[in-house]
């Protein structure tokens, strides 16, 4: 009885323990393919919200999905609709192909300036959560967009999209 | 008798030495600190700076605390020649400036002031915090009159540890 009781003990820690380390093991493992993506020449884009830039960044969930952090940082010039009006672009994310979401952070590129034939800088982070469609494993995060208009068009200068888990 | 005790001591010091284990590994999945906050709903502040604007991360540190970076991104509105100042409150102590937080519209569009965005990121020294779970508010508010105001829209806060 007490060789049973004993034999019992020693395996039930043992599994405990193994759960302990598959958990960490799990997490430790979770490297991300291709988590930055940096452009160094313009590119213009033209039409209304919203469509695909075609810029990816992906990154690998763990088996228990983490919320994940996307910032993308742009030069970025509008083109004025008459001599003193600019109107302002949306910017999202498409999650692993998905529809365009604005709805993840700040989604507005505007130039509060008077010099609209200058380079301005944008800054944005969004937040994607477990319940925004991520899954284990890649996950890609593409970035999207438009104006106003068919006709609304926006110059990216250099920029950067990078995607990491939220820890 | 004499077994029965040493038998009820063994059951003991096991069921105790899987509880601890178990505990470990549910300590380990336990929903912890938020680090993370998603605002879809606009907000205005009015007034002179400061108070706080109820936006509120967390993070768990270790013994010894190590400095951390909160980012803040959002859509924000402003009437013209508005200057606003923001800050963290940091464990619900009065606020404080981690760094560059300051608002301006210096554009002057009368009954159509513009969304912006902006990203601002504040670097919280590890003086400030303690052993254990951290929070941070965002607070502001105007330099000049209190009716000054921001408007902001869509916003994220994220707090992370520095390395």
């Amino acid at each position: 009885m007490q060789k049973l009781f004993k034999a019992i003990c020693k395996n039930a820690l043992r599994l405990a323990l193994l759960s302990l380390v598959v958990g960490f093991a799990t997490s430790a493992l979770a490297v991300s393919p291709k988590e930055v993506l940096n452009i160094t020449r313009n590119q213009i884009f033209t039409g209304g919200c919203c469509f695909s830039w075609g810029e990816t960044v992906s990154v690998t969930e763990p088996a228990k999905i983490a919320a994940v952090v996307v910032t993308f940082e742009s030069d970025f010039m509008l083109t004025p609709i008459d001599q003193f009006h600019v109107e302002p672009f949306t910017v999202g994310l498409m999650i692993n192909g998905g529809p365009c979401r604005t709805d993840l952070g700040p989604n507005t590129l505007h130039e509060n300036h008077e010099d609209s034939a200058a380079f301005l800088l944008g800054s944005l982070e969004w937040i994607v959560l477990p319940g925004d469609g991520l899954h284990k494993g890649a996950n890609t995060f593409t970035l999207c967009g438009g104006g106003p208009q068919g006709s609304s068009k926006i110059t990216l200068g250099f920029n950067t999209l990078a995607v990491r888990i939220s820890k | 008798m004499t077994i029965l005790t040493k038998f009820g001591k063994q059951s003991a010091t096991c069921i105790a030495a899987i509880l601890l284990v178990l505990g470990m590994v549910a300590s380990a999945y336990a929903e912890g600190p938020q680090p993370v906050l998603r605002r879809l709903d606009g907000q205005t502040f009015t007034g002179k700076c400061c108070n706080s604007w109820s936006e509120t991360v967390s993070i768990f540190q270790k013994s010894k605390p190590v400095p951390v970076v909160v980012s803040w991104s959002t859509d924000f509105r402003l009437d013209p020649f508005i200057s606003i100042v923001t800050g963290l409150m940091v464990n619900d102590e009065p606020c404080q400036f981690f760094g560059g937080g300051s608002f301006v519209q210096d554009v002057y569009t009368p009954g159509n002031e513009p969304w912006d965005s902006r990203t601002l990121q504040f670097v919280v020294p590890a003086s400030e915090m303690h052993n254990g779970t951290n929070t941070f508010t965002l607070c502001g508010g105007g330099l000049g009159k209190d009716t000054d105001a921001i408007s902001i829209g869509f916003n994220v806060l994220e707090v992370r540890i520095s390395n």
